[in-house]
């Protein structure tokens, strides 16, 4: 890579070929994973197994089959209670099992009109790796995640995983000894307005957010219809399926990667109070700088993100529920919406969206990983300016809404992407930038570190509830069907002690021993538990995006269907409203999975060594401090790993 | 000026999406229908094939009505059936109407026409939870002109929802306890008195189980007491040799196994007209609902219940 200086420290080794380096660093790591594959494992027996499966709402049992590559596979299937289909990814086999019968009705894929009733399914294991079952019939409101687990042995991509994951730190090491210095700073960034006049245009728009949240707008009515008249089953109302799948999967992967905040532009949710504060959709007041008279200023102590954190919390607690029933995701998301409205009355700018919406939290955090940015084109520019419109407002536009000075912004997390600045800086010094992946590099309160450290433990509780095979712990969470509050407590205990105390202590620890490793206490253990935490940033989005992959490959269908028939009333507007259940690719799964995992642990081990450089004065406390950390972070993806391939 | 127009577009969209859903549902859809259209939706929680509307809102406390469906002789309706929960299945014998499959997400529309009056049984014929035994009614066909008869709505009359598990103190309350919670008594009667019709069925009538005991050769009170007490110790009921207390222990087990197998396995009902539609009712397989143990429970109370009736028929006497 041109221009990339590296400057050469006090014991710095012979510099060598970037691309020998690199290759190196690369075999450790391939090392790591084909070592892990030859590892002794099962003989191909070609046995006969035999297993006796029944469904349940909303598990099999077993719900973990193993069996060996090249076994012959003997299934009995059986209901306990309503129809249960057996749709086995690898073997595109479907069974259609009805309660109260011997035998249950196969056939080739679902929906397919060719099933014939059987009373075993005989199929040969001829492909390694993990495969799930999934119910194919809906059976009530858990169904989307009702499913279990056929290992064959050998699980090489789970073998692969786990041994990559664990050549990454010794790559790494491999990589900062031999880089023979200090990693620079670079100021890598590309004025996306400048170049690309058309985008320049748009973004000075005054009708641009008003466009953008108007398509959301008539989205969120139709929503909240159909949550409260439409269908009861979630899987068939287009609230569950468009929010709860599709909008968190796109938010997840492709508009917090690349777009940082540019949701909070769409969302419909802040719609009425702004307008209520500005009463202008488009235009702006005359008296724009003096509007906020008579409104009060959000109380010092709660202007963080831990409210945020403690409603995340809650919202998750009850997410099983939230996310299957469409009247309490209507419920939900209107109380939200008049919520903001109410705050927006009473506060300042987005009181609500600052401090209280539960998804800003995360989007505040994530948006740090953000391949865009709005920033001051020259800070020089900004630190003499006296107007300071971009805050205050001007006749070009309204005054940050995010109550931040964007001329001073030097991170992501608070930028609601409105792109007011753009239109209010009289000096057309704001613009938008591309930049590399991850490129901000400070957590500044504790309250953004324990976000972090939260995400971490949802996506590891929410792996396991969801997309995991244990009907128990499905029958925790959903609470308001099953009514086991014993369940529901012990559920609902794990995610706050998780994520508040389990997961918060072991990083603390290993901090305290990065910090006594480096024998230096140059840095205090809470600036490390802080900064450090950093690199749970693209290591938690990464971790998101491997869980909303299952999301979207399984339940596809669910979204063509209720794009046709909105509200489960029978409509067909676009003719894909019978489309049959039937998973995206469903084998690719676990690869797209690793692939992501293991980025986002590269990414994280990179960021790390930044950070650690930036707050240690030499190379090797550097290393020492961080090892505990990334130490833990390898062990967190490694559990990922487990949970999705093993 | 473009605040004005930004202000009626935003209220356009907030009445028109509303308006819109309510205009297509109300008169884009049913255009393509000549005949009259009936909704049925099928509520496996509530037991019932409703003909209010299920929607998001009222799924999760309301009592549905079963639906009592009127049509008049000769009338073309199309029925339109929908699940708001699990996979049902509605067949109406005695119409030759069904069984029609009802997949949650998925309208199935049958057209019928009724042509002989009468009032006739539906049921939902594929097992949809606790209410299952529950989720039947009644069509009723008037010929024009004449005042449509309303039968009483099957209801869960007999369903126990608040009772607990009594566990196997008693055996034969425990299996009391199940014959209700687990909806054979629907079929099978109170005190197993039988006497269900089942339309096209070669005995006309589900069995009835009052008479176990005697089947069983278990005619002496000494015998049933010796064998409730085998049961209640879990004895091999393969092995003749733990039940020699009892008199023709062989004739009595080969009887009780068979009786269990048939529990366990289930038993398609025969028709009594070959060119007839198939039985609505017939005997569920329970091997993946009710252990082994439970079953055994469910005979000891058949058992016990012989000893009512004969205690029934001997008191007049004395």
């Amino acid at each position: 890579m041109k221009g990339r200086r590296i400057c050469a420290g006090k014991n710095a080794l012979p510099r060598a070929s970037k691309t020998a380096r690199w290759t190196v660093a690369l075999l450790i790591v391939l090392t790591g994973a084909a070592g892990s594959c030859l590892l002794p494992g099962p003989a191909s027996s070609g046995t006969v197994q035999r297993f006796d499966i029944k469904a349940t709402q909303y598990s099999y049992a077993p719900s973990r089959i193993v069996v060996a590559q090249g076994d012959e596979v003997h299934l009995r299937l059986s209901s306990g209670d309503v129809v249960h289909g057996f749709y086995l990814e690898g073997q595109d086999l479907n069974a259609f099992i009805y309660p109260g019968r011997l035998q249950f009705n196969l056939s080739r894929a679902p929906g397919s009109p060719e099933s014939v009733p059987v009373e075993e399914v005989i199929f040969k294991a001829d492909r390694f790796g993990k495969f799930r079952y999934r119910c194919s019939v809906t059976c009530g409101t858990l169904h989307p995640f009702m499913q279990g687990e056929l290992i064959v042995r050998p699980n090489y991509p789970f073998r692969a995983g786990m041994g990559a994951a664990a050549g990454f730190l010794p790559a790494w090491l491999f990589l900062i000894a031999t880089a023979g210095g200090l990693p620079q700073t670079r100021r890598n960034r590309y004025d996306l307005l400048r170049s690309v006049p058309l985008l320049g245009w748009i973004a000075r728009r005054r009708w641009l957010p008003f466009a953008v949240v108007l398509p959301g707008l008539a989205l969120f009515v139709l929503f909240i219809i159909a949550g409260f008249w439409g269908s009861p089953i979630g899987n068939r109302n287009i609230l569950i399926t468009f929010v709860w799948i599709l909008w968190w999967f796109l938010l997840i992967t492709v508009l917090l990667p690349f777009g940082s905040r540019i949701w909070c532009m769409a969302c419909p949710f802040p719609f009425f109070g702004e307008w209520l504060q500005r009463r202008r959709l488009i235009g702006i007041r005359p008296d724009a700088r003096r509007m906020w008279r008579g409104y009060r200023k959000w109380p010092r102590r709660l202007s963080n993100i831990w409210v945020q954190n403690i409603l995340f919390l809650g919202l998750c607690t009850t997410s099983a529920i939230l996310v299957t029933r469409p009247v309490t995701s209507a419920a939900v998301l209107l109380g939200l919406a008049l919520l903001a409205t109410a705050l927006a009355a009473l506060f300042r700018r987005r009181t609500f969206c600052s401090y209280l919406c539960p998804v800003s939290g995360f989007l505040s955090l994530y948006a740090m990983a953000a391949v865009v940015e709005v920033r001051a084109r020259d800070p020089e520019v900004c630190r003499s300016c006296r107007t300071k419109s971009c805050a205050a407002g001007s006749a070009g536009g309204w005054g940050c809404p995010w109550g931040c000075h964007p001329g001073a912004l030097d991170r992501n997390n608070y930028c609601g992407m409105c792109l007011e600045c753009i239109k209010t800086c009289p000096n057309g010094n704001m613009t938008v930038n591309l930049r590399p992946f991850c490129a901000d590099t400070r957590i500044e309160g504790t309250d953004e570190a324990f976000k972090a450290l939260i995400m971490i433990s949802v996506a590891l509780v929410y792996s396991v509830t969801l997309l995991g095979s244990w009907g128990t712990v499905k029958s925790w969470a959903n609470i308001s069907e099953v009514g086991d509050w014993r369940g529901f407590l012990i559920y609902a205990g794990a995610i706050w002690v998780i994520s508040l105390a389990v997961l918060p202590g072991v990083w603390a620890l290993a901090c305290l021993l990065g910090r006594r490793l480096a024998g230096s206490s140059a840095v205090r253990t809470k600036v490390l538990f802080r900064r450090y935490a950093f690199m749970l940033v693209p290591l938690g989005l990464a971790a998101w995006v491997a869980f909303s992959i299952p999301l979207v490959m399984v339940n596809w269908s669910y979204i063509l269907a209720t794009a046709s028939d909105p509200m489960g009333w029978g409509w067909n507007l676009f003719g894909t409203a019978d489309t049959v259940w039937k998973p995206v690719y469903p084998q690719t799964m676990v690869y797209l999975q690793l692939v992501f995992l293991l980025f986002g642990l590269a990414c994280a081990l990179n960021k790390g060594f930044a950070i650690a450089s930036d707050l240690w004065p030499g190379r090797k406390e550097a290393l020492l401090s961080l090892s505990p950390p990334a130490l833990l972070c390898t062990t967190i993806v490694m559990g990922f790993i487990a949970l999705f391939a093993g | 000026m473009k605040n004005g127009i930004a202000t009626i577009v935003v209220l356009l969209v907030l009445a028109g999406v509303p308006s819109l859903v309510w205009v297509y549902q109300k008169f884009c859809r049913p255009l393509h229908y000549a005949a009259r259209v009936i909704d049925i939706t099928g509520v496996g929680a509530a037991g019932a094939w409703t003909l209010e509307r299920v929607s998001g809102l009222n799924y999760w406390w309301k009592p549905f009505e079963p639906a009592t469906i009127h049509l008049w002789r000769g009338e073309q309706v199309v029925l339109r059936f929908q699940s708001a929960d699990v996979f049902h299945q509605f067949y109406a014998p005695a119409l030759g109407l069904g069984p029609v499959d009802v997949d949650p997400g998925h309208t199935r529309e049958i057209g019928f026409k009724a042509e002989k009056s009468g009032v006739f049984q539906y049921y939902c014929t594929s097992m949809c939870g606790n209410c299952h035994f529950y989720m039947q009614g009644w069509i009723v066909v008037t010929p024009a002109g004449e005042k449509p008869v309303s039968p009483r709505p099957i209801t869960c009359s007999l369903c126990l929802p608040d009772a607990d598990d009594p566990g196997d103190k008693d055996l034969a309350v425990q299996g009391e306890y199940l014959y209700r919670a687990m909806g054979c008594v629907t079929c099978h009667g109170i005190a197993g008195n039988g006497g269900v019709q089942n339309y096209n069925y070669i005995k006309e009538t589900v069995p009835a189980h009052n008479q176990t005991a005697a089947k069983l050769f278990l005619t002496d009170e000494e015998d049933r007491r010796m064998f409730l007490a085998r049961i209640r110790q879990e004895a091999d009921p393969g092995d003749v040799n733990a039940w020699q207390d009892i008199s023709r222990p062989r004739l009595v087990l080969d009887r009780f196994n068979a009786a269990v197998a048939l529990i366990e396995q289930g038993k398609a009902a025969a028709r009594l007209d070959m060119n007839g539609p198939d039985p609505p009712l017939h005997m569920p397989a329970w091997r993946n609902s009710l252990s082994r143990k439970q079953i055994h429970s469910i005979m000891a109370y058949f058992i016990s219940l012989t000893e009512e009736i004969e205690e029934q028929e001997v008191s007049p006497e004395v």
